[in-house]
């Protein structure tokens, strides 16, 4: 029967720009996984990796609450098979280390076991739990305040297209300056309290964020925008209502990327000029030889990082929960 | 132009849609081209109007002129006596892609329609819900459109412009991306529904057979640059059944439309029969 799916090759020639627009929106998933992919973190992408396994594997599933749970249960099974092998190989380095030190008895100063640096550890608890405590809130501090600010300034330049095409390629380029040379700069200019180092993890934190969300906020799904607008939606609906929900994989993956730069930048702004904090401690500590305590500082800096990544992996999966509602012809 | 208006509206309704010798062009690398070339037509109170042309004839172009998301060059249209473009949102949409936000389930989709409407939140809450239900599709009201088929999708699209208050409703190719199956069954649907509560509607498409088992009246667009090159009274009483397609009498006005759009086509007589 005549009347649908013949589509002659004057058809697709004459409707390019409509078919140019339907593979946009087609590839719009293909992008955000894109996007996913360029996330710094190996551990995140094995993480998603995991995911994808497990809801397909659920989208067998039958609907309803029923699935949900399975695939929620699937996911936890999937994460914790993925995550046994590396710790695996992570133990038996451990391992391979404390024999290592003990059979050719290297000395302390040199080289700790790890037995060694979980003693010392325990024993200097307290200025270690301390030290740690400054640099987290230090980190959590730069780390909300330089991503806020790149929050803002994104859907500012975004709404403002002139000035964005100004200030858009300065940032790309930006990118490239290594922020953590400009603490000694900061230093000079705003002395040695908490200012300098708050700045320096802010601006370490702004770009990232700012240049993802710019990026995603262009991204918006065109004939989405066209629909909006063909039913009257005024420019700040338009904005709130698509551009800023269909950036939100891009924003997480600048938070993320800030959240891993974060830390360090915290531990380098110590370094610089501080009294406290887990920087200024490993500074203190490889001064007076204690390298068990400087590699305890490494361990604490490490785990803090993690942790910080994996909170604001948790809040993308709370925020894009609609993205792992996929099955059914799309 | 001829403008007689046949069964649907009675000749003293008033127009909700006036498009007066509408013309337009796009800038290309050699000056410029005329993809409208001054489109007359008109769409009455409670008319179901269809607009058959080639593919790349200006349609979608046109109905974003009605829209208001461009200016024309030159001549008028006016919606519900509205110049377009003047006030935003003067029709209810129904493109060819659903058109759904994927991180807003179906109910949230169809109420941000509504609040862009001007609907309270309340309301278009309500509203949606009703509708919804009216449509038996309240099992879908918390899923997220991506689960749906794509028969779905349209169906959830179309009770958005269906709940929409404007008189007006645009339906741009709204079956164009389904399989032959599902787009009859959307067909039907869509008869019966529209048959309850008898909204204005312009509805574009390519398919000879849809355009005449839904429409009161059926114009056919030429080629670009655009002119309505035929106009056409569809005969057949209300309430439709699809039995239709086995009359003679639409047999051929199939063959009637078919001859004037394959001459619009530039004879190449690309089989559709
Ligand atoms: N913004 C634009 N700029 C340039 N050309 C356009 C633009 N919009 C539409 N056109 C051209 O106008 C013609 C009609 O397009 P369209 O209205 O989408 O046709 P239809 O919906 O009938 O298939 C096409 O040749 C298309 O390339
Ligand atoms: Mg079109």
């Amino acid at each position: 029967m005549a009347g649908s799916g013949h589509r002659g090759p004057d058809r697709n020639e004459a409707d390019g720009r409509e078919a140019v627009r339907r593979d946009a929106a087609a590839d719009g998933a293909a992008s955000e996984r894109a996007g996913a992919a360029a996330d710094g973190a190996a551990s995140e992408r094995a993480g998603a990796a995991a995911d994808g396994a497990a809801s397909e594997r659920a989208g067998a599933a039958a609907n309803g609450a029923k699935s949900a749970r399975a695939r929620a249960g699937g996911r936890t099974r999937a994460r914790l098979k993925a995550a046994w092998p590396p710790l695996a190989v992570l133990a038996a380095l451990l391992l391979l280390w404390e024999a290592a030190v003990r059979l050719w008895g290297v000395e302390a100063w040199l080289m700790p076991s790890p037995g060694r640096i979980l003693s010392d550890a325990w024993e200097a608890r307290e200025r270690l739990a301390g030290h740690a405590g400054a640099t987290l809130s230090l980190t959590l501090l730069g780390f909300a305040g330089g991503s806020a600010a790149g929050f803002a300034l994104a859907a500012l330049l975004h709404l403002l297209p002139l000035v964005r095409a100004g200030v858009y390629p300065l940032l790309v380029l930006s990118q490239n300056v290594p922020i953590i040379a400009l603490g000694p700069l900061l230093v000079i200019w705003f002395g040695f309290g908490l200012l300098p180092k708050l700045l320096l993890v802010m601006l370490v934190c702004f770009f990232p964020v700012c240049v993802a969300m710019l990026g995603g906020l262009r991204g918006a799904d065109p004939a989405l925008e066209r629909y909006l607008r063909m039913i009257g939606a005024g420019r700040w609906r338009r904005f709130a209502s698509l551009e800023l929900p269909s950036s939100a994989p891009h924003l997480f993956s600048g938070l993320k990327l800030a959240a891993s730069y974060s830390v360090t930048s915290a531990v380098v702004a110590e370094w610089i000029g501080s009294d406290r904090g887990l920087g200024y401690f490993m500074l203190l500590s490889s001064k007076g030889f204690k390298t068990s305590l400087v590699f305890a500082g490494v361990a604490i800096v490490v785990a803090l990082s993690l942790l910080l990544v994996a909170a604001v992996a948790g809040a993308e999966r709370l925020a894009l929960r609609w993205r792992s509602e996929r099955g059914g012809a799309a | 132009m001829n403008r007689k208006r046949s069964n649907g509206a009675s000749p003293s309704a008033p127009l909700v849609l006036e498009v007066d010798r509408v013309a337009l062009s796009y800038p290309q690398a050699a000056g410029r081209t005329q993809v409208l070339g001054g489109v007359s037509l008109s769409v009455g109170a409670g008319e179901f109007v269809s607009l058959l042309g080639p593919s790349g004839s200006g349609k979608t172009t046109l109905l974003g002129l009605v829209g208001g998301l461009e200016r024309p060059d030159s001549g008028r249209i006016l919606v519900a006596g509205e110049p377009a473009g003047s006030r935003p949102g003067l029709a209810a949409y129904m493109p060819q892609q659903a058109a759904l936000l994927p991180w807003r389930t179906v109910q949230g989709n169809i109420e941000l329609a509504l609040r862009i409407a001007g609907r309270s939140r309340e309301e278009a809450r309500r509203l949606a819900r009703e509708g919804l239900e009216r449509l038996g599709l309240e099992r879908h009201a918390r899923s997220y459109p991506q689960v749906l088929s794509g028969g779905m999708q349209q169906r959830v699209s179309f009770l958005r412009a269906l709940l929409s208050p404007q008189p007006l409703m645009l339906l741009d190719e709204p079956f164009g991306a389904l399989d032959a199956l599902t787009r009859q069954e959307m067909q039907e649907w869509l008869l019966s529904l529209w048959e309850q509560d008898r909204r204005s509607v312009l509805l574009v498409t390519h398919s000879i057979e849809e355009a005449l088992l839904l429409s009161d009246r059926i114009l056919v667009l030429s080629s670009a640059p655009a002119t309505i090159v035929r106009e056409l009274a569809v005969p057949f009483g209300r309430p439709r059944r699809r039995q239709l397609w086995s009359e003679s009498a639409f047999g051929e006005l199939k063959e009637e439309l078919y001859q004037a759009l394959r001459r619009e086509r530039g004879g190449s007589g690309e089989g559709r029969a």
